[in-house]
């Protein structure tokens, strides 16, 4: 069974282009178009990786995350933020704030699926022909 | 050389005028003084004169009449009076009485005559007083006569009586030379004017017996011509007394004078005013002669001797005063309000620009207490300051951290500004405070308090600009990157040559694009000074190795040679690691862009040529090189270099102004050296600390 991504990102072309990516790759990938919508769905389907803007309406990715880490009924899974955020700094206040891994946008997508896959578990990685 | 020339002999003058109003003050009192003693104990004396000699007149009058009536009771006179009166008279009788006459001639009678009740004279001996200048009858029991010949005699006729009746009379005249005596000697002091005067009053004037001063005796009026009674007029109305008076003469006189007894006479003891003042007029004129020496002494002394010091003291306060001239001058020079106070907080000296601050006249300030210049608020505690300021005074602003204000004549206040210090005079510590009127000063820090929130403002209104543009501009990229990236990929499906060679192109530009953002941006964050170093520790050989991986495909898709060379250690320093990679990425991202042919090199190393191990890294090129003319303006804003078979579109003209600003942030030194034709080379040194 594959993995499920949730992605969390209010402006719908980025979104789209996560999803396509991910699926493309094999994953299952849900969506929130918004902070507060993200927060619900990460609680309600247990995502087992969860891709986070962080400017984002109602409630940012900060806040999301804090929502989560919180709520002692949240099952702990990768959190990998993806901002339009560059500037210096940026990186380290999100790596502290709990997230996993730091984006920068615009991504590559030649390589952005394995960077967020990386922080799966092995077992829950998406099985595909070595490409490239 | 002029008596009184100059400054100095005024001095001089005044000395000498200040020795002599000393000199008759003292002459006029000491007169007073010894005036006074003298005239005190010349009283005393004659008083004690006067009265003696009345004691003594009454005495001898009193014997002499005495003597008389023993004369008048000679038992065997008036025995043989009877008989000779019987006519009974052998001879013997007459005889007998004779006898009694020589006995009384040999005690001091200068006459006596026994008459029988006829008048008769039956015996008589002596020499009697045939006319005398004077004569008055005593009050006396025996109405005795008080006679003046040649001296003074006293003349008593006295009954003679027996048992049986009156047999006669008795004349006796009995010479009075202690008295006369009395009268003529010289009373105590008075030499020339001291005169003893006996008179006694009849038909409204004074007739007096002859002293020494008129011989003949003489009579006056009862007063003197300016109405007052004469001092034996006092006397014959029964009062002793003493005082400086008017005399007969018209003269003052200082007599004493008392009635004698109840006789009907009265004496004077006097003596002139003139003479008896006279020993301490010789000494006043001592005195004044000493003490107009002494002025003269002192004046040539002053002039002669004090002239140098006169001379230096003139000069001392000559200097004095062009000292002031000179205080007040630096005073005045000063840009602010001076103004000089003493330990009591007295204003000594004040500038006119302090004048013009408070509104206040200098004659208006001077000697006045400092607080006039205060809000009444300030006025009870500012003297304890000032205390404060005296116990330990040194240079120092007053109240610091306070508001201070200052109030001007019409009570209107204004904030200021004072710094205090001590000045070491001749009166002692002065205070000087120097004082700025702040209201200008209040009013510009106020306008650039509001100008300041103002930018601040503006401030945070740039920098939220600067992140949302951040994030608007590259949200939509990421969707055009992204999705290029994917068809380019072939996710969607296979893609024609033409295709994939037109979205090679979209994924370009768009990169360009976002590389053109970013430059902005930095720029933009730059010269806002909002570009922030955070430093952390950097993995150099690290951080190259990811750049020239980002880099490589482009370098080897132009078939030039891309080499890295890196020192064996890994090279760890603080610094911040996006802006040393963006500097990287753009010159290593301009070395390939701009050759064509042949390599493109990077040299990290260690430098030790600093105290500190720093990093030098060094991008090398073999493209067109820059020409002399695009040198100067390479690190220029939007400039662009002109190289030869190169499309203009790409490369913003951005990427060497920011790197070189980065490299300045960093606290390095960005450097390049390039011959035209041969290639490149830019080296960027960093100071940073090896962590």
């Amino acid at each position: 069974m594959s993995a499920r991504v949730l992605i969390i990102e209010d402006d719908s072309p980025s979104r789209e282009l996560l999803k396509y990516l991910l699926e493309s790759a094999g994953y299952v990938a849900l969506q929130a178009a918004d902070g507060g919508a993200g927060l619900s769905m990460s609680l309600e389907t247990n995502p087992d990786l969860i891709v986070c803007d962080l400017q984002m309406p109602v409630l940012d990715g900060f806040e999301v995350i804090r929502g989560l880490l919180d709520n002692p009924n949240w099952r702990r899974v990768p959190l990998i933020a993806v901002t339009a955020l560059s500037m210096s700094g940026d990186r380290e206040r999100a790596i502290a704030a709990g997230f996993d891994e730091h984006i920068t946008k615009p991504i590559a997508p030649e390589t952005i699926v394995s960077q967020i896959e990386v922080h799966l578990p092995p077992a829950l990685r998406a099985k595909r022909p070595a490409s490239k | 050389m002029p008596l009184f020339a100059g400054e100095d002999d005024r001095v001089t003058f005044i000395g000498a005028a200040v020795l002599a109003a000393i000199a008759v003050t003292a002459g006029i009192a000491s007169f007073a003084i010894l005036q006074d003693q003298v005239q005190s104990v010349v009283s005393s004396n004659l008083l004690s004169s006067v009265t003696r000699r009345i004691e003594t007149f009454q005495d001898f009058i009193q014997l002499r009449e005495g003597s008389a009536r023993i004369a008048a009771n000679r038992p065997a006179v008036l025995r043989n009076l009877r008989v000779i009166q019987g006519g009974r008279d052998d001879g013997s009788n007459v005889a007998n009485v004779k006898a009694v006459v020589d006995s009384f001639l040999a005690q001091g009678i200068s006459g006596i005559a026994y008459d029988d009740v006829d008048g008769k004279t039956v015996a008589s001996g002596g020499v009697f007083v045939s006319a005398p200048i004077m004569a008055v009858s005593l009050n006396t029991a025996s109405r005795a006569e008080l006679l003046w010949s040649n001296g003074l005699v006293l003349r008593n006729r006295l009954p003679l009586q027996d048992a049986a009746g009156i047999v006669g009379t008795v004349l006796v005249e009995q010479p009075l030379p202690v008295l006369t005596r009395l009268m003529r000697e010289t009373p105590w002091l008075g030499n020339e004017t001291g005169e003893v005067g006996l008179c006694f009053e009849r038909d409204q004037k004074l007739h007096c017996y002859p002293t020494r001063q008129n011989p003949q005796g003489f009579s006056v009026p009862l007063q003197s011509l300016s109405g007052l009674p004469l001092p034996m007029t006092l006397a014959l109305r029964g009062q002793t007394g003493v005082g400086i008076i008017r005399d007969y003469r018209e003269q003052y006189v200082i007599a004493a004078y008392g009635p004698a007894g109840d006789t009907g006479v009265g004496m004077v003891v006097k003596v002139d005013a003139a003479e008896a003042f006279k020993p301490i007029r010789t000494q006043l004129l001592i005195v004044l002669g000493l003490l107009a020496f002494l002025v003269v002494a002192g004046t040539l002394l002053l002039r002669w001797q004090v002239r140098p010091l006169a001379t230096k003291l003139v000069n001392a306060e000559t200097q004095a005063r062009a000292q002031e001239r000179k205080a007040r001058g630096i005073l005045e020079s000063a840009p602010d309000a001076m103004i000089i106070v003493n330990r009591l907080g007295e204003i000594v000296l004040v500038n006119s620009q302090a004048e013009i601050l408070f509104s206040y006249r200098q004659t208006e300030l001077i000697d006045k207490p400092i607080e006039l210049l205060l809000p009444d608020r300030y006025k009870d505690i500012h003297p304890g300051h000032r205390d404060h300021f005296f116990a330990d005074p040194k240079v120092r602003s007053m109240g610091v951290g306070l508001e201070l204000y200052g109030r001007r004549k019409d009570g209107s206040e204004f904030p200021i500004e004072v710094s205090l210090s001590p000045i070491e005079t001749e009166d002692g510590v002065l205070v000087s405070s120097a004082i700025r009127d702040i209201t200008e000063r209040k009013r510009v820090e106020k306008e650039l308090q509001e100008k300041n929130v103002e930018l601040e403002r503006a401030s945070r209104a740039r920098d939220l600009f600067l992140a949302s543009m951040s994030h608007e501009l590259r949200t939509p990229l990421n969707a055009i990157i992204g999705f290029t990236g994917t068809l380019l990929m072939k996710l969607a499906g296979p893609l024609l040559p033409e295709q994939d060679k037109q979205l090679r192109t979209v994924q370009t530009s768009a990169r360009h694009l976002l590389s053109l953002i970013n430059d902005l941006l930095d720029m933009a964050k730059i010269d806002a000074n909002k570009l922030e170093i955070e430093p952390e520790e950097v993995d150099c050989n690290k951080l190259v190795e990811e750049v020239a991986a980002f880099l490589r495909p482009e370098a080897e898709k132009k078939g030039i040679a891309f080499i890295l060379e890196l020192p064996q250690a890994a090279l760890i320093i603080r610094t911040d690691r996006r802006a040393l990679g963006q500097i990287l990425i753009n010159l290593a991202g301009n070395a390939i862009k701009f050759t064509e042919r042949g390599s493109v090199r990077i040299l990290l190393e260690r430098s030790c040529a600093q105290e500190h191990p720093s990093l030098k890294l060094s991008v090398e090129d073999t493209g067109p090189g820059i020409s002399a003319e695009d040198q100067a303006k390479l690190f220029e804003a939007f400039s662009r270099v002109h190289a030869p078979n190169r499309r203009n579109l790409e490369g913003t003209g951005l990427g060497l102004h920011v790197s070189r600003k980065l490299a300045e942030k960093l606290g390095g030194v960005l450097t390049f050296d390039s011959e035209y034709g041969k290639g490149s080379k830019f080296v960027l040194e960093l100071k940073a600390a090896e962590a």
